[in-house]
């Protein structure tokens, strides 16, 4: 029973991680013109760069969280999901400071206003768990019979 | 180096998605901004040589967070009830420019309802919303 809750531990925060990513990712990719439109509405970058985001950031998204579902690949997909969380973070302040009311267009189209401390919080959440399992990738990797999942370092 | 490599990996098969997306997916969006029929620019507004009346059809509790000076609230709910304020100040002519928030409807709303429901002319909607008139007007 204790091997087995291991080993479901050591799975799941990839797979739920990887969910919301893909989740995103798909509601990006569906409608590029909406996207563009959120990244514009951030007013940090020039409608060119806008234009490459409104490509890019959800085929990150999607090939990162691809990344987070072979073990093999696990660190660079959590890597690149951290990284992805640092901008998103880092954009979500600079239109918070600046008093900007907005889509933040996290999954997707949608017009309500951005609650800033609850899209924070979740980006925080969500980069401690990239962040964990970039940095104790083994926790996450399928249990050996030399012991239980969880206790590899 | 592995996981250099991974890194490298999962960018080069993100820039193959995102090519295939443009290629083949969704239409893309244009190039260049296109600015919708009735919608006006904040540097445009600026340039006019009369002071347009401002509607702020956001809710009241981020109107009192801020606004335009001198602009009316009416948001698309309590048009009916609040659009006397505007008749009050509008004279035949002047131009009227309409905002809510960067990305929003009730603007073009509002602005659709006051030229079709009270004929009022030269009703803009202005692009980029209340985001556009604060940055445009910060030093």
């Amino acid at each position: 029973m204790e091997k087995r809750l291991a080993t479901v531990g050591s799975w799941l925060p990839p797979v739920v991680l990887a969910a919301v990513f893909l989740w995103a990712a798909f509601g990006k990719l569906a409608d590029p013109s909406d996207l563009l439109e959120a990244i514009l509405g951030y007013q940090l970058v020039p409608r060119p760069w806008a234009y490459l985001g409104a490509y890019l950031l959800p085929s990150l998204e999607l090939s990162a969280a691809l990344a987070l579902l072979l073990p093999g690949w696990r660190r660079a997909g959590a890597l690149w999901i951290a990284a992805l969380l640092v901008v998103f973070c880092g954009a979500l302040i600079a239109a918070w400071v600046r008093g900007i009311d907005l889509a933040c267009g996290c999954f997707g189209g949608g017009d309500s206003p951005t609650e800033y401390p609850l899209a924070l919080l979740r980006n925080a959440a969500l980069l401690a768990l990239a962040a964990w399992m970039a940095w104790r990738p083994r926790l996450f990797r399928p249990s050996r019979s030399d012991g239980p999942a969880l206790s590899a370092g | 180096m592995k996981l250099a490599l991974q890194l490298v990996g999962v960018f080069g098969f993100a820039v193959l998605v995102a090519g295939g997306n443009f290629l083949w997916g969704p239409e893309p969006p244009p190039w260049r901004a296109v600015l919708p029929s009735g919608h006006v620019e904040i540097e445009t507004v600026m340039g006019w040589s009369e002071e347009p009346l401002w509607v702020d059809a956001r809710e009241p509790t981020a109107f009192n967070r801020g606004h335009v000076p001198g602009a009316v609230n009416l948001e698309p709910a309590d048009l009916d009830a609040n659009v006397g304020e505007l008749i009050a100040q509008w004279t035949p002519g002047r131009a009227i420019v309409v905002y809510c928030s960067a990305e929003c409807d009730a603007a073009a709303e509002v602005a659709g309802r006051l030229r079709n429901e009270f004929a009022m002319e030269q009703v803009w909607v202005l692009s980029g919303g209340w985001s556009a008139w604060k940055s445009a007007s910060q030093p």
